[in-house]
């Protein structure tokens, strides 16, 4: 059990301890009492909408819904997607992920959100792909934590 | 200090990331009757699912659970998501994921099924 202080960019250092045998990072975030993320790290909703149909489309092309092996599809789909937004860079950024995948049995959905945040600083990305078994609905929401 | 960790949860609830030392009251428990209270306001078992109405009945949910969540009054920013589905038969698989602070943040999902409608609401909070 190791921490090395790390300077990500700019801005106060964040300790990145790293456990030995295990691959997973603890990364311990200070506050940084900065109301507004900096240029260039500002949650950008076109662009995380494309990044989850990037990963959605080559995933769900094929497969046929089938009750027990879409539990596992979904989870992964989610990790996956968390996954892909965590790399684009927001650093500042907590993010909830939703995945809903229904099969298209002509039945009638409806599904709405409301959120109480700061709009300038927060916001969501929303994909769906439909299929000839299935609708998959991704929800990614990102809020400013300072 | 804070850390972040990276959990994943599927529709069920899983309050086993919370600790329960630090806060009186889990995120759970302050947020589970006012979610059950607000579905119920809108949505009774005798309710059939009706394709005009749902889109209405899915932003009354939602904003009762804001305006409950509102009163509150607690230094958090609130996400709150409403699914209503109808019921043939079809199969729903959901599952989220949560890239967050596991002391401060928590999330509920409550699930109700009546004949012809199932409706989930799901609750994530964030503190500042």
């Amino acid at each position: 059990f190791f921490s090395v202080p790390v300077l990500l960019g700019p801005g106060p250092p964040v300790i990145m301890e790293e456990e030995e045998g295990k691959s997973n990072t603890i990364k311990i975030y200070n506050p940084t009492y900065l109301m507004k993320p900096r240029p260039g790290t500002k949650f950008m909703k076109r662009n995380v909408e494309q990044k989850v149909n990037e990963v959605l489309e080559p995933k769900l092309k094929d497969v046929k819904y089938d009750a027990e092996l879409m539990a596992d599809l979904c989870k992964e789909l989610c990790t996956e997607i968390q996954n892909e937004i965590k790399k684009m860079g927001y650093e500042r950024y907590k993010l909830v992920t939703q995945v809903v995948i229904t099969e298209a049995q002509g039945q009638g959905q409806r599904i709405a959100s409301r959120c109480l945040w700061d709009p300038e600083e927060d916001n969501y990305a929303q994909a769906t792909y439909r299929n000839e078994t299935l609708v998959c609905n991704a929800l990614v929401f990102g809020c400013y934590w300072e | 200090f804070f850390s972040v960790n990276y959990c994943t949860m599927s529709d069920q609830v899983n309050a086993d990331n919370i600790d329960m030392a630090q806060v009186s009251m889990s995120f759970e428990e302050e947020v589970s009757a006012l979610v059950q209270e607000a579905v119920k306001d809108v949505i009774s078992p005798t309710s059939a699912y009706n394709h005009t109405k749902v889109g209405l009945w899915v932003n009354m949910i939602c904003e009762g659970i804001m305006k409950k969540l509102m009163e509150l009054k607690m230094p958090r920013k609130y996400i709150v998501n409403c699914t209503v589905l109808q019921r043939n038969g079809a199969g729903l698989h959901t599952a989220t994921s949560c890239h967050w602070d596991t002391e401060g943040d928590g999330c509920y999902t409550h699930k109700v099924e009546f004949k012809t409608l199932i409706c989930i609401a799901t609750v994530y909070g964030l503190q500042l």
